[in-house]
């Protein structure tokens, strides 16, 4: 009795699961390529346009005449070289440039935008490309103190360091003009080298860098993704761009 | 005041309960080494977070058992004269309060999300020098999380319906129906791989409709048990037998002219009143002690059993009988 009860129970089981089979390979089996856009826009870049809002912010994106530079917009120009698109740039405040990116009238907002939970909440993040580690750095020959209890570390007057550097017991001083600083000086390792300043060990805070797309666009996103995790000597390349300002 | 005596489990059962609460403590280590996975791959996916809202809330009735197991087995006191068999009732309606709940404000959730046509993004990941979809990750996560609870799900009723375990037999019985809500989860989200943005939050809310369903299933059962409902088989939602049996047992004695028995689940156990009408007082408080041993150790379920007897103008009306 119990065990022709527990046949039944596994034949309908059974039956369910060759539906349930059934339905997801009917899913898998169309599009082969996965994952696909919900609104097609790899298929529109593929020889199209694609609309890039972005901000100014150096060395990420730097405004000139001849058109926009600076390490994210070379990174734009090499994929979209790649996906044979023309772009179209769009200058604009952060705040504008989400709302469009929400109404589906941007493809891509750029402008050193770091991973945070308000601004995943209005798009699509990609992963962090890049990790900015501000840490304290030395002019060379000076030697790095044991720790950074007591010391002054020269800030810029605008800046998002100055609690975590605080809670660290250094002295944050702000300098208006933090190039000509002496002595120690707070920013991120990249900008330290390019200001020929030796970073020492310590990861104050960390800035994620990322990128913003319109959500569920997964298969642009993916593409993006995999041009970002391909290019290398992002610390170099924001080195160079620096110096050179 | 008196106090009862601690319920002791037969050797045989003991030792069937004791296999019981080792699978619980494999089932806690399985559900947890899910939901740590699945926390590791949770992307943006409606599907994928009630899933996991889902294998979290399943922590509850092992540890509610396990912790439950606990208490159970002191012995009564002064306090709490009619013993800690309850402590397992209480732990499964506050397991089923808590499902009921989360159920619905999960299906709540998803059906916003369906209302305001949300497009779910699944990222890329890196894994091993090469970039693929999220999806695919999440999608053996979820495998992952389907296999465990269907096997150990089939164990667990089994070893429950042997010590009347009744927590844990419901607790197997949605294991082993969770391998819907996991495809249900991979279905949504091969439909946002193929670009469906409404396959999410849709299997999100069939998979929440799912746990509030379980969630008032064992409200209703839970609640039953501390109202005192009559006894039910673990296996079975039709009552338990075993008061028409004690009644006939005690009609067959020589002094009992009529006998009529009501018992109530105390947790895993059983426990009532019998009534009787002698044929006449010669001896009866005897009697009457002789009955209330000869009933308790009639079934290995019954704890305590009070007999209780009536004059012979009275008659025992049981609806039983």
């Amino acid at each position: 009795m119990k065990t022709k009860k527990g046949k039944g129970f596994f034949g309908s089981q059974r039956a369910l699961f060759i539906v349930v089979v059934g339905v997801l390979s009917a899913l898998t089996l169309p599009g082969c390529r996965y994952p696909q856009d919900i609104e097609h826009t790899m298929e529109r870049l593929q020889g199209g346009t694609l609309e890039v809002g972005l901000t100014e912010n150096p060395p990420w994106v730097i405004r000139r005449e001849d058109g926009p530079t600076g390490l994210e917009p070379d990174i734009i120009r090499s994929l979209a070289e790649r996906l044979n698109a023309e772009i179209r740039w769009h200058w604009g405040s952060e705040d504008r440039l989400l709302a469009a990116l929400q109404h589906r009238q941007l493809d891509l907002v750029i402008g050193g935008l770091t991973n945070s939970s308000h601004l995943s909440q209005q798009a699509a993040l990609t992963r962090p490309y890049y990790h900015s580690r501000y840490t304290v750095g030395f002019p060379s020959g000076m030697p790095f103190p044991t720790s950074l209890e007591g010391l002054e570390v020269a800030i810029p007057p605008v800046n998002h360091i100055h609690a975590a550097l605080k809670e660290r017991n250094a002295k944050p001083i702000k300098v208006a003009n933090i190039a000509r600083a002496e002595g120690p000086v707070a920013g991120p390792t990249w900008w330290l080298s390019a200001h020929g300043l030796v970073a020492g060990p310590w990861e104050i805070i960390t800035d994620k860098q990322v990128m913003a797309l319109p959500k569920g666009e997964n298969a642009w996103m993916l593409a993006l993704q995999r041009h970002l995790n391909g290019y290398a000597n992002i610390e170099q390349r924001l080195q160079q761009l620096e110096a050179a300002q | 005041m008196k106090i009862r005596q601690a319920y002791q489990l037969p050797p045989d059962k003991q030792k069937d309960l004791d296999y019981l609460v080792r699978l619980e403590w494999w089932n806690l280590g399985f559900r947890i080494s899910i939901v740590s996975l699945l926390a590791l791959v949770l992307g943006s996916s409606q599907a994928m977070r009630v899933a996991w809202f889902e294998d979290m809330l399943s922590l509850i009735p092992p540890i509610a058992f396990l912790v439950a197991m606990r208490y159970r087995n002191r012995a009564p006191n002064e306090v709490f004269p009619y013993g800690y068999q309850r402590a397992t009732s209480i732990a499964f309606l506050c397991a089923a309060t808590a499902l009921a709940l989360l159920g619905s404000i999960l299906l709540l959730d998803s059906l916003l999300k369906l209302v305001k046509m949300e497009h779910p993004s699944i990222g890329a990941v890196e894994l091993f020098g090469t970039t693929f979809w999220m999806g695919w990750l999440m999608i053996g996560a979820l495998v992952y999380s389907v296999i465990p609870p269907v096997i150990i799900g089939h164990l667990q009723m089994k070893a429950a319906k042997k010590v009347h375990e009744k927590t844990v037999f419901v607790d197997g019985k949605m294991s082993k129906a969770d391998w819907m809500t996991g495809l249900a989860a991979i279905a949504g989200i091969l439909g946002v791989g193929a670009g469906l943005w409404w396959a999410d939050a849709l299997a999100g809310a069939l998979i929440a409709l799912d746990v509030t369903k379980d969630g008032v299933t064992n409200l209703k059962e839970a609640v039953g048990d501390l109202l005192d409902r009559r006894p039910r088989f673990t296996s079975k939602a039709e009552p338990e037998h075993l008061a028409e049996a004690l009644e006939a047992q005690l009609c067959n004695l020589e002094w009992v002219a009529s006998a009529a028995v009501r018992l109530r689940e105390e947790g895993h156990i059983f426990s009532g009143e019998a009534f009787v009408v002698p044929h006449s007082d010669e001896n009866l408080a005897h009697h009457l002690r002789e009955a209330a041993q000869f009933l308790n150790h009639y079934d290995w379920r019954i704890y305590d059993v009070v007999v209780t007897a009536w004059p012979s103008d009275t008659t025992i009306e049981s609806p039983m009988l």
